[in-house]
């Protein structure tokens, strides 16, 4: 993991570390006490029933305080751990992604200028969706940590009811993620063609509305609206395939947790309340094994946003500062305006003045090094030219030759 | 009863089974049965039988989404088509609503909705199954659900409210990051880079503590929910092992057997889930409620269908003081004839105005005063839309071959028709080197077609419905010179004696018009 995105997530987690460690630990009480209030309940209410029928000897000699006060016990830590964890886990997420929106701001600056000045709100909007993507991801983490703390829990309460079940119910768990990993490449290629789909809704529309007069003229709205909700049905059912992944993963731990609880039954040789542990403690896994197999497709649903970033990451600032050297007041500036150029000189003012469309503001931002466009500026004689990059219009346009003038 | 909530119950008896298949194996090891197989089936079974339930809830949640996401889409669907082509800014933000605000309201459909319907009755449920074994048990957990909603009352007023400033303290965060991004290169042309990236740092850290804050109270209707929930699992765990031990505070008419404790045991669990799920949703609803209020605002009527104006004979139209509405700007007035019968080109500098007239003979510019009469009768209400032959600056394009795409024109046309007007648009050239000729199979945007193809594909289409009253906006605007001049001779010559108002830059093509007025 030393792509630059993983690199700078990783320093900005570095000061929060702890914060992000008490999270996890929350988050392992949480399905610890979750796990072991189900299985500590079966287990109390096997043995009280067991002491019931033997008789009131029986029954002085169980101490059945004990338990039914750590049951109460677990009902609370339960709460307050998962309040904690949420609490801690969303702290840190969102003081690591204060410092990474700083972090990703300053490989923004040292990008290309020319590049990130001009890119549209939607570049932005997109760069926003993934670092929220990321945050999710981040608050997610500790969360996953505990089911996964929660899940050893439960490996160990059914090895002591069935040493068999345990190891069943280890390879299956091992089994559904590997499975949920191939069911999540196709989930992402779900996700992918919604929103695909949904990118080519809004094209077409823009295209159609600008087209209204064919639609009026020739009586076109039904058969257009009609192909409008056509591209959105395409993706509902991009997105309905999306959700059966997700209903298989869900059900594919639920179908383990039980599986294994079926096999607690059938082979277990322990006393009749450690069969009942280890046997809740399983159906209690199930929920914890959809968690952890959920996490584990998140990141893959977020590749193409998370590659995104990277790009952005990579881009170092230079050593020095990236501003155009150039002397604090010229001694002459040429800007190429009508068919000719004009030359300005310290204390000159000019205003330039043409019809919409003609390049003014190309112009200004040009000579502020906001866009490279291959105009014939001349600073000091010395052509305003960005080192290391091709030219994208041939000069300047006709409108900026013909129309522009300097009154 | 949807399909969502038949699903759901069927999820919650897929719990019952579950339940009774371990106080099955309890039953079954006490009279001393060595492999409770039956158990253990009834186990599998529930899990099966929950994935199922599951599987089909999501998969009615998702056509109740489709379904409801169609319904609110067609209307502004239809409503952006008849907007002026011209307003750009409030049509590309509508463009937005009619694409991903109405995607918004997905999860508030698809899950949401099923699972607070589900809220209500998968509880009772579960209580009811209990009642059969405990009735006391069954008690219990039906009195936590009045703590439980006492608590999320108060919670839900502060948390409400949290949770919407969360959503803003939240937006505010990205938001700054967005707002600094644009404005990049300002940033970058005073070299503030750094005082910015300062001010950015201190900015992001002060709304996320500020954030977190907020969230304290945000989660704390999480904290009730998961407490009762663990709360009602302990309080029938203790009851059910004293009633077992005999030792309860209190006399109870009923004396529990270990099967039946079990059973309500592991059913506990089960009473709160529903409501864990619709928190888990809760995000989906305020998404989809923002959505739909953003949607309703909208405000778009009841579309009256009027059946297209019949054009008999070429018309006149007259344009007297004719100012159009931009909505940002007005322009005009503009006052001149067209006369039957005959071609008039109308000329003017760029942005005057000129196709917003012509929009606007379809209803797709708004007249803010003056009138425009045809054949001294004002315009029919809904404008000539369905009784002109049209080609404007873009041509409407649907997923099927080129032929299908010119018959748009006249769904009637023969074959021999289409060829010709096809031949009319100088689209004949350009068609031999396709494979596939007429037939060459386009896609919704015309990916392939060059410009001046579409503009063809337009032209052929007014040349094919021939209407008497032909309206062009720069039809030659992607041609070049000289098959500009060819095909308009070719249309004109075709469209002889109808009335032609064409707007156009071009100096050769005003010639060729009988007749020129100049905006200005």
């Amino acid at each position: 993991m030393n792509d630059p995105l993983s690199l700078l997530v990783r320093d900005a987690r570095l000061p929060h570390r702890s914060l992000f460690l008490q999270a996890g630990i929350l988050a392992a009480a949480a399905s610890i006490a979750a796990i072991a209030l189900l299985a500590l309940s079966g287990w109390f209410i096997v043995r009280a029933a067991m002491a019931g029928l033997a008789g009131s000897v029986a029954v002085q000699s169980f101490n059945y305080l004990l338990p039914s006060a750590m049951i109460r016990l677990l009902a609370i830590v339960r709460t307050a751990a998962r309040y904690g964890e949420r609490l801690s886990g969303h702290q840190a997420a969102l003081r690591t992604l204060a410092d990474l929106r700083v972090r990703l701001f300053k490989s923004l600056i040292a990008a290309d200028v020319a590049a990130t000045g001009r890119s549209s709100g939607d570049s932005s909007t997109q760069l926003i969706h993934d670092v929220a993507a990321l945050e999710e991801q981040m608050v997610r983490a500790p969360t996953l940590a505990g089911a996964g703390a929660g899940l050893a829990l439960v490996l160990l309460l059914v090895f002591m009811a069935a040493p068999l079940a345990a190891l069943i119910a280890f390879i299956a768990s091992a089994l559904s993620m590997l499975l949920a990993d191939r069911l999540a490449r196709s989930a992402a290629l779900a996700q992918d063609g919604a929103e695909r789909a949904l990118a080519q809704l809004r094209r077409e529309l823009t295209e159609q509305v600008a087209a209204a007069g064919d639609i009026a003229a020739y009586g076109l709205a039904d058969r257009m609206c009609e192909r409008t909700m056509a591209v959105a049905r395409d993706g509902d059912a991009h997105r309905l395939r999306l959700v059966r992944v997700e209903v298989l993963i869900n059900g594919l731990a639920n179908l383990t947790a039980a599986a294994v609880v079926a096999v607690v039954l059938l082979t277990s040789s322990a006393t009749l309340p450690t069969i009942i542990l280890g046997a809740l403690a399983a159906a209690g896994g199930g929920e914890l094994l959809a968690t952890v197999l959920r996490g584990r497709m998140v990141p893959v649903l977020r590749a193409a946003g998370t590659v995104r970033l990277s790009a952005i990451a990579a881009k170092q600032a230079p050593p020095d500062s990236n501003t155009p050297k150039t002397s604090p007041s010229p001694a002459s500036i040429i800007l190429p305006l009508g068919e000719g150029s004009v030359t300005l000189r310290p204390g000159d003012r000019i205003a330039i003045i043409g019809p919409s469309g003609s390049g003014k503001t190309r112009l200004l931002e040009t000579l502020a090094g906001w866009r490279d466009d291959a105009l014939a500026i001349a600073i000091d004689d010395a052509p305003l030219r960005r080192p290391g990059r091709g030219h994208r219009g041939g000069g300047p346009p006709a409108a900026c030759r013909t129309r522009l003038r300097c009154r | 009863m949807t399909r969502s909530m038949l699903a759901w119950l069927t999820d919650a008896f897929g719990a019952i089974l579950f339940a009774s298949g371990l106080a099955l194996f309890t039953t079954q090891k006490i009279q001393g049965q060595i492999v409770p197989v039956t158990a253990a089936g009834v186990i599998i079974v529930s899990a099966a039988l929950r994935m199922f339930a599951q599987s089909m809830a999501a998969a009615s949640g998702e056509s109740r989404a489709a379904q409801a996401k169609a319904a609110l889409r067609a209307p502004i669907v239809a409503w952006l088509f008849r907007q002026p082509p011209a307003r750009h800014v409030m049509l590309g933000e509508a463009i937005a609503d009619a694409s991903d605000r109405v995607e918004d309201v997905h999860y508030y459909h698809a899950r949401f909705q099923p699972l607070r319907r589900a809220a209500v009755i998968a509880p009772l449920m579960i209580a009811a199954a209990a009642a059969v074994a405990s009735p006391i048990a069954a008690g219990i957990l039906i009195a936590t659900l009045f703590p439980f909603a006492l608590g999320m009352a108060l919670a839900g007023m502060a948390a409400g409210k949290a949770g919407r400033e969360q959503l803003d303290a939240l937006s505010r965060l990205s938001g700054l990051f967005v707002d600094r991004v644009r404005a990049l290169p300002v940033i970058l042309g005073f070299g503030a880079q750094d005082r910015i990236v300062r001010q950015l740092s201190h900015s992001t850290n002060e709304v996320a503590e500020r954030t977190v804050r907020v969230l304290r109270v945000a989660f704390a209707s999480g904290a009730i929910l998961e407490f009762f929930a663990a709360l009602s699992v302990a309080l029938v765990a203790v009851y059910c092992g004293f009633n077992l031990l005999g030792l309860l505070p209190f006399p109870v008419p009923e004396t529990l057997t270990l099967t039946q404790a079990l059973f309500v045991l592991a059913l506990a669990p089960e009473f709160y889930l529903p409501f864990r799920r619709l928190a888990a949703a809760y995000h989906d609803r305020q998404i989809g409620e923002a959505a739909m209020q953003r949607l309703a605002e909208l405000n778009i009527g009841p579309q009256v269908q009027v059946p297209p104006p019949d054009l008999l004979a070429p018309p006149m139209l007259r344009f007297c003081d004719v100012v159009i509405d931009h909505g940002d700007r007005q322009i005009g007035p503009f006052s001149f004839d067209v006369p039957a019968g005959r071609t008039t080109a109308l000329l003017g500098p760029t942005g005057i105005g000129k196709s917003s007239l012509l929009h606007a003979l379809l209803k797709l510019a708004d007249v803010a005063s003056g009138a425009i009469m045809l054949d001294g009768q004002p315009l029919p209400t809904a404008g000539l839309g369905g009784a002109v032959s049209w080609a404007g600056q873009a041509t409407a394009l649907l997923p099927g071959s080129i032929a299908d795409n010119i018959a748009l024109g006249d769904p009637a046309a023969s074959r021999s028709d289409l060829t010709k007007a096809a031949d009319l648009a100088g689209l004949a050239s350009m068609l031999a080197d396709r494979a596939g000729g007429l037939d060459a199979h386009l896609d919704a945007q015309g990916g392939g077609l060059s410009g001046g193809e579409r503009r063809r594909i337009g032209l052929a289409r007014a040349a094919l419905r021939n209407a008497p009253l032909w309206l062009l906006d720069e039809p030659t605007a992607d041609l070049d010179a000289e098959s500009a001049r060819a095909v308009m001779d070719r249309l004109l010559s075709h469209a002889r004696g109808r009335t032609i108002l064409l707007v156009t830059h071009s100096a050769s093509l005003a010639a060729l018009c009988d007749r020129t007025e100049m905006l200005a």
